[in-house]
């Protein structure tokens, strides 16, 4: 999962992507609005966490202009409390509003929602035959015995878990897992189907040679 | 209960009740005693006018007496008339009247009609009449029962003599108060007297001899029309009063209504609803008045009150900023065990947003210090030589950021709060520094410019786009809306220099040009 956090507030900025990168989540960052729009337009992210007042392009502006072409869920994050302001923000097309001064363990819980609610999930649990995912603690039990995985293992296997019995490109993970800071390489990704696959079952993840990968229901 | 009678309306219905009947209660009253006066003066110059006609058949010549007087006056001119004699007996007309004819008569008159009196000669035999005599010589005008007959009623009447016994009487009906209640009352010479007594009405004069003449009627008939007229002056009264006590109560609920508005309007209003403002179409020109002014005075309040909201919604949005940033890195930090390193990192980043915190309340307390109090302590001031400590002490950043700073001072002496006055002097100084440019420029002057002091800070900085500068000075604005990290600040400087220059009884204003830099005049009354 690939998060963008547009915060100008650079001490804000690095405590959130610090606290969102060791949750298993990849960071990108910005701290104005039009380096923030540019981001947004050309990743697709699953989470913006977005300030509202932000030098050169305010967030709600931001907002606006990315809704004509985007339907990132996005995260307003603001001092602003006045009801006015938050009917403006969500009314602008914002999916959740934070009031600054927040705590980080409830913003991961709302990005962890809003990941959910975007890719059509009810539950923190997702089953797979004998293996299960849990979303909140990020954790994965097969036939109920947990099952050591690393970072990065634990991310692709929610990314094809969210998406289960729909097709995910190796670019879409190559986008949803690796963020500006990462130096990837293409075969990076097999490496870590290939170790997904010993670990939890030969013909658990199928490949689609030329197209991607599947999780089949 | 008692609220009702302190009410406006109904101490103005009642004092208009009051007044009501005291005006009706008056007129009704005249009207009343001016109608009945008429209705008896009638009744009574009726009576008295057979009365009279009584009393002059008394005092009446007899004919035989005429006969002998006309022998010897001479009428010059104008008919005989019968003279009247003013209450005195008469005498036998052989002894009284003298051979020779009254010379008085003599002299020719316009008028004779007006000025004829009786031979004097005739008056001074008088006292030879016996009141037997008269008596026997009364004799009652054949008139007078036509003329009792003509009046309401049987009239009838009685003449006593001076000892009460009567004189003479024609036949007084039974139920007269005459018959029984006796006279207590004094009838002069001149006048006459009237009475009414039960049904009845008399008038009395006094006759010859001490004799009084009392004619009097039956009056049920007038008396049941008097009463009539008095039941029907009380009840129009009564209508009237009514009409009035209603039409009162109308005009009063016409006059309160509008203050009634007003203070339902005025109950709406509360420090949530001050754009309340009292409905102003209908009113007369006192109220509306009233409640222009009332409006104003929401107006200004309303803007207090907007600029209060404003001020605290704004601290607390500039406090949200740091404080997420202390949370946040401490809940960060101690999520899980860390390296000496990041610790260290997340200290600093929170030592940075309590300092930030610091300043911002530091900052606030001094505004609302001086907003509480305006009066400053002061003293007296060389601003020459605060301008120089304080571009002394701003050197260093200066230097950091390269920029370079000129000075041209002159004496400047103000009195002034010295710590106040460096304070403003040094929020302007490091703007200047800070919103300059690399290798750029600050000029700092100060000169007495007639009765004032004239100090400049200008820079040759990035300058202030045109829109910003009338929401300068504003509390917490900035303007690029965004917090700009390296410049730092806490929205208040400008506010705060504004607000000492104010409490100095001076003025501050701003030049400025995106690009080319701005300059700060402010102007201090001088002591010179």
């Amino acid at each position: 999962m690939r998060i963008l956090v547009v915060e100008d507030e650079i001490d804000l900025q690095e405590s959130l992507a610090q606290a969102l990168r060791e949750d298993g989540y990849a960071v990108d960052t910005a701290d104005n609005g039009e380096d923030g729009l540019y981001k947004a337009k050309v990743w697709d992210y699953d989470v913006i966490i977005l300030d509202w007042m932000l030098p050169k392009l305010n967030g709600v502006e931001l907002l606006r202009r990315l809704r004509r072409i985007k339907k990132t869920p996005v995260m307003l994050l603001t001092a602003k409390d006045a009801v006015n302001d938050r009917v403006t923000g969500l009314d602008e097309g914002a999916d959740d509003y934070l009031i600054k001064p927040f705590s980080l363990s409830e913003l991961l819980a709302r990005v962890r929602s809003l990941i959910r609610r975007s890719t059509g999930n009810a539950s923190n649990r997702i089953a797979f035959g004998t293996v299960e995912i849990d979303l909140a603690s990020k954790t994965v039990k097969e036939s109920g015995n947990p099952v050591e995985l690393t970072a990065r293992e634990y991310a692709m296997l929610e990314l094809l878990a969210v998406h289960a019995g729909k097709l995910v490109s190796r670019t879409m993970i190559y986008n949803h897992i690796f963020d500006e800071q990462d130096d990837t390489l293409s075969n990076l990704v097999d490496v870590h189907i290939s170790h997904l696959r010993k670990k939890l079952g030969k013909d658990f993840i199928e490949t689609r040679r030329g197209q991607g990968y599947i999780l089949h229901v | 209960m008692f609220s009702v009678f302190r009410s406006l309306r109904w101490r103005l219905q009642s004092w208009h009740a009051i007044m009501l009947l005291l005006v009706i209660a008056v007129f009704g009253a005249l009207l009343h005693w001016e109608m009945l006066r008429a209705h008896w003066d009638r009744v009574d110059d009726e009576l008295l006018g057979a009365a009279r006609i009584l009393e002059g058949s008394m005092n009446a010549v007899p004919s035989t007496v005429l006969e002998a007087m006309a022998k010897d006056v001479t009428f010059r001119s104008g008919p005989r008339r019968r003279p009247q004699f003013p209450n005195r007996p008469r005498r036998d007309p052989q002894e009284s009247l003298p051979p020779a004819g009254p010379p008085q008569l003599e002299r020719p008159r316009s008028s004779p009609m007006q000025d004829w009196k009786f031979p004097k000669s005739l008056g001074e035999v008088k006292s030879d009449w016996s009141q037997e005599e008269w008596e026997a010589s009364i004799e009652l005008p054949p008139q007078l029962p036509e003329h009792l007959g003509r009046m309401e009623g049987p009239a009838y009447f009685v003449i006593w003599r001076a000892d009460g016994s009567v004189l003479k009487e024609s036949k007084v009906p039974k139920q007269s108060p005459l018959l029984t209640d006796p006279i207590t009352f004094a009838i002069d010479r001149d006048r006459y007297a009237r009475q009414q007594r039960g049904a009845f009405r008399e008038v009395f004069i006094r006759g010859p001899f001490e004799t009084v003449i009392c004619v009097g009627r039956p009056a049920a008939g007038e008396v049941s029309k008097v009463s009539a007229m008095t039941w029907t002056l009380v009840l129009s009264g009564l209508s009237v009063l009514s009409v009035g006590l209603v039409g009162g109560w109308w005009f009063s609920k016409r006059a309160i209504e509008p203050i009634e508005r007003m203070s339902r309007t005025a109950q709406r209003i509360s420090a949530n609803s001050l754009s309340e403002r009292i409905e102003l179409s209908g009113f007369d020109s006192e109220l509306e008045g009233l409640g222009t002014s009332l409006n104003t005075m929401l107006d200004r309040l309303g803007q207090a009150f907007e600029q209060q909201r404003q001020f605290t919604a704004d601290a607390s949005h500039e406090f949200r900023t740091p404080l997420s940033v202390m949370l946040a890195s401490s809940e960060l930090a101690l999520s899980k065990p860390r390296t000496a390193e990041e610790y260290r990192q997340h200290l600093v980043k929170c030592q940075r947003a309590a300092t930030r915190m610091r300043e911002l309340g530091d900052s606030m307390l001094t505004l609302a210090r001086l907003d509480a109090n305006p009066t400053l302590e002061t003293q007296s001031v060389d601003m020459a030589s605060v301008l120089g400590e304080a571009v002394e002490s701003i050197l260093p950043l200066a230097e950091e950021r390269s920029v370079r700073v000129e000075m041209d001072l002159h004496p400047s002496p103000l009195r002034g709060n010295r710590s106040m006055l460096r304070q403003a002097i040094d929020n302007l100084l490091s703007n200047a520094i800070k919103y300059n440019k690399p290798d750029g420029m600050v000029t700092v002057r100060c000169k007495q410019v007639d009765q004032n002091i004239e100090i400049e800070i200008q820079d040759n900085g990035i300058g202030i786009p045109e829109h910003a500068i009338p929401k300068l000075f504003d509390r917490f604005y900035r303007v690029d809306e965004s917090r700009s990290r390296e410049a730092g600040g806490t929205g208040l400087g400008l506010s705060i220099v504004n607000q000492i220059v104010l409490c100095h009884g001076g003025t501050i204003s701003v030049e400025s040009k995106v690009d080319s830099g701005s300059t700060f005049r402010i102007y201090l009354p001088s002591t010179n």
